[in-house]
């Protein structure tokens, strides 16, 4: 019996006193493992590992031994290897003991319940290699290895590698989806966090109070820019647009120019707000003189224009003075194509208090003279009584504003406005005569236009033409200019 | 406890069987009045309680956190273990908080202070400490893992995210705000949108603007919050000495801290007969070129014109810009001015 085979039946005789055993395992322990006798000591290696007798340093010792053992084909250096990890502490060993490992042992099904292991043995040493490196090989097997497949969630949940779970079997828990959206979010993943709410919602786990939290949530919140067109989208598909999304989304677009993504939000507001039964009430509602000067308070980029009209086309073309461009409620408004509203806003009183360029009816103008740069087509299509609420909102304008100096800017606008309305208004009527109170509100703004333009006389401009279906007798009446002025431009025009 | 259980406890903690098996004995062993048994406990349960979910177990396990006869190294992978439970109970997230908001400034904190913020970020409500996070903005200017929580989870508790922010904007935290992407301004801005602006923010921000580049954001919060009475005083002297973006808002905050167009006219009035030299004028006539729409700029161009604060030079130039945005051709500038003559500086 050779020296080695002494020790070994030593070490490995449980009737032998203690002290002379782990004399023994602690010669073995220094022995090279190799030659012919290294299937025998690495049976004893495993014994030894698995032997409470045995003090644990010279248990720590026998696994350094098999951990730098050069690795071999054979089983009992694999099974040896598997105690001696299933037992190791140290990350260092276990990065060496897995290179070995993986040279000599490739099927996943074998490896994996040992890997799944060490893997939650070594978390607090995660992300370190080879436990960040693993979650690429479990998320390969986990198709094949039911019991990878099975410790993903937890596994990505522990490693915040949420891509792990394209490939777990369970699907989310719908209690566990806002609190993993948001706790994405605040940690500053917002990619993990619409991953999160994708496969929610790809799995029927995402529950439509939760999705309306979440975007009440993050509709203001600086620097989610992702998680808002995700959570947009998702509404809009999920046609979970209701009179609150709106209420928040309007409450946004009013009071918030600085810190609100106006953009966007306008735009699902116009994309996906119709999908709600009270869109237009609560849009027609938001459309306040009040919200107006808010948003005019709180717009940080006010403009005023050096340029002074030079010319009746100038004057047409470059007159706008609108200190706050931009408000959304309007375009929302607009939209609408709320005509009655817009009828009676123009015609309705005027607030002595609020500067003309601030009233809604200069903000209307403007978003009229607009308008059909936006979509012509659908401008030329709009019906008569479109066309009629505006023009009688318009004349009551005409009515309001005159002899009120506060209110010239506006005015100034109204008559404008006014020309090209009775325009598309009189196309409208074809043959027909327009309503005497149109028409005697016709003659009176063509007088108000003729003063504008005399402003213009030294530029040789051609004076406009009277408007068309006007009332002459109330323009004769009125008619400050002449009769040489009369013949020119009244009876030189006619028909 | 006798030598003897404790021998067969510690026998039992060395065993090399697999620790998931004897997860009681590592838990028990957390009481056990030898430090050397708490540190095999924790060294154990370091390891074993990412496995399966075991709530009682990790709670009782964070507080041997606190456990200073355990070495350091030890309690931080029990600390990282810990951290990284997913469902975490609310008992294990107050023991995490109690090591989180602890005096020492080490990396055990630093794993316990990330898993409450996570917990907090994810439930909101009564999970947020927002007191703590108050404190951690205040005395250690970080604002690390707060951000965007205090946004998502604002309209919970307004009062308190609200002093959060106000902290984080009017403390150093300069650094740490670059660090995680944002700014100040960014934070202004949240406040501005929800009216949370105090006076102190506001008062700041009428500081910066007469240090940094006076921004449409700073002058558009001053308008959000009361005018207080040196404010007209600092807006003036942003006009005098400040290249500003956009002279409309600079005259709307103006405005309204005179109270009215009337008295913001009557002010530039007089800061214009104080100037004396027309080269004192010229930021004065550039904010009225600036601001042709407004109704007092005709009134005030004649003023300054009878004051003679635009006879020569970059005045005048700007004098005469001033009318040509208006539309109208200047009048001679010293139409109207009085001449003093000669005579004596003081009388």
């Amino acid at each position: 019996m050779s020296e080695l085979h002494v020790q070994l039946d030593v070490a490995l005789s449980a009737d032998r006193p203690e002290a002379e055993r782990h004399a023994a395992v602690a010669v073995l322990a220094d022995e090279p493992l190799e030659g012919p006798g290294r299937p025998d000591l690495l049976r004893a290696f495993r014994s030894f590992l698995a032997d409470a007798g045995i003090d644990p340093e010279l248990r720590a010792r026998v696994r350094a031994r098999i951990l730098h053992a050069e690795p071999g084909p054979e089983p009992e250096y694999l099974a040896a290897l598997t105690d001696a990890l299933a037992q190791e502490t140290d990350p260092d060993a276990l990065e060496l003991g897995h290179e070995h490992l993986r040279r000599i042992e490739l099927d996943p099904a074998r490896l994996a319940p040992l890997l799944l292991r060490l893997w939650f043995r070594f978390v607090p040493h995660f992300p370190r290699e080879p436990l960040h490196g693993w979650l690429r090989d479990f998320h390969e097997w986990a198709p094949h290895v039911p019991e990878v497949r099975a410790a993903l969630p937890r596994i990505a949940a522990i490693a915040r590698a949420d891509w792990l779970l394209d490939r777990a079997e369970e699907s989310p828990d719908p209690s566990a989806v806002l609190p993993g959206v948001l706790e994405a979010l605040a940690a500053r993943e917002e990619g993990a966090a619409c991953r999160g709410l994708d496969r929610a919602w790809r799995a029927r786990a995402l529950r439509r109070s939760d999705l309306a939290r979440l975007f009440a949530k993050v509709l203001d919140c600086p620097g989610l820019d992702t998680m808002r067109a995700r959570v947009f989208q998702l509404l809009e598909e999920g046609r979970a647009v209701d009179g609150d999304v709106v209420d928040r989304c309007l409450q946004s677009l009013s009071g918030s120019p600085h810190g609100s993504p106006t953009w966007e939000v306008r735009r699902f507001l116009q994309r996906a707000g119709g999908t709600c039964p009270d869109y237009r009430k609560q849009v027609i509602g938001a459309f306040t003189q009040g919200n107006h000067l808010r948003w005019c308070h709180a717009h940080g980029d006010p403009q005023d224009w050096p340029r002074v009209p030079g010319s009746g086309n100038d004057w047409e073309y470059s007159g706008w003075r609108l200190a706050h461009p931009g408000w959304p409620i309007a375009d929302l408004f607009l939209d609408l194509e709320p005509w009655p509203e817009i009828g009676r806003i123009l015609a309705g009183p005027i607030d002595p208090d609020v500067p003309a360029r601030r009233t809604l009816a200069y903000v209307l103008l403007e978003r009229l003279w607009r308008r059909p740069g936006e979509d012509w087509s659908r401008w030329c299509r709009r019906p008569l009584a479109a066309v009629d609420a505006v023009v009688r909102g318009l004349a009551g304008l005409l009515r309001n504003a005159a002899g009120r100096p506060a209110l010239e800017p506006l005015l100034d606008r109204a008559i404008l406005m006014f020309a090209r309305q009775w325009r598309d208004y009189r196309e409208r009527l074809d043959d027909r005569p327009a309503p005497s109170d149109l028409a005697r509100a016709a003659a009176g703004a063509y007088l108000e236009l003729l003063h504008r333009f005399d402003r213009f006389a030294r530029t040789g401009e051609p004076e406009p033409a009277p408007f068309a279906g006007l009332d002459e007798d109330a323009l004769r009446a009125a008619w400050p200019f002449g009769g040489e002025r009369w013949s020119r431009l009244v009876e030189g025009s006619a028909p | 406890m006798t030598d003897e259980i404790a021998d067969s406890l510690e026998a039992r903690l060395r065993s090399p069987a697999p620790e998931e098996e004897r997860i009681e004995d590592l838990v028990r062993a957390l009481d056990h009045p030898d430090p050397v048994l708490r540190t095999l406990g924790v060294q154990g349960l370091a390891r074993t309680l990412a496995a399966v979910a075991r709530p009682a177990e990790a709670a009782r396990a964070a507080e041997a956190l606190a456990d200073r006869d355990v070495p350091w190294s030890d309690r931080l992978a029990l600390a990282r273990t810990l951290s990284r439970l997913p469902g975490k109970s609310p008992a294990l997230v107050a023991a995490l908080r109690r090591i989180a908001e602890s005096p020492d400034d080490d990396e055990l904190r630093a794993a316990c202070r990330e898993a409450c913020d996570r917990y907090a970020g994810a439930h909101g409500g009564t999970a947020i400490d927002w007191p703590a996070w108050l404190r951690r903005v205040e005395r250690e200017h970080d604002v690390r893992g707060l951000l965007p929580a205090v946004w998502l989870h604002f309209d919970e508790a307004p009062e308190e995210a609200a002093a959060v922010l106000r902290a984080a904007y009017l403390g150093a935290c300069g650094g740490s705000l670059y660090s995680e992407g944002f700014s100040q301004d960014t934070i202004l801005s949240f406040l501005q949108v929800r009216g949370r602006v105090d006076e102190t923010v506001a008062r700041d921000c009428a500081r910066r603007l007469l240090s940094d580049a006076p921004s449409a954001l700073l002058l558009a919060v001053l308008r959000s919050v009361p005018p207080w009475s040196g404010l007209a005083e600092t807006l003036w002297c942003v006009l005098e000495t400040r290249p500003v973006q956009n002279p409309v808002l600079l005259r709307e905050a103006l405005v309204d801290a005179c109270g009215s167009d009337r008295a913001a006219a009557a002010a530039l009035i007089q800061r214009l007969r104080a100037r004396g030299q027309p080269s004192g004028a010229v930021p004065y006539l550039r904010f009225l070129a600036d601001n042709p729409g407004w109704g007092e700029t005709p009134d005030l161009l004649r003023e300054a014109s009878r004051l003679g604060a635009c006879r020569a030079g970059e005045a005048r130039a700007e004098w005469e810009r001033a009318w040509g945005n208006l539309g109208k051709r200047p009048p001679d500038p010293d139409d109207g001015a009085v001449d003093p003559g000669p005579g004596f500086a003081d009388e």
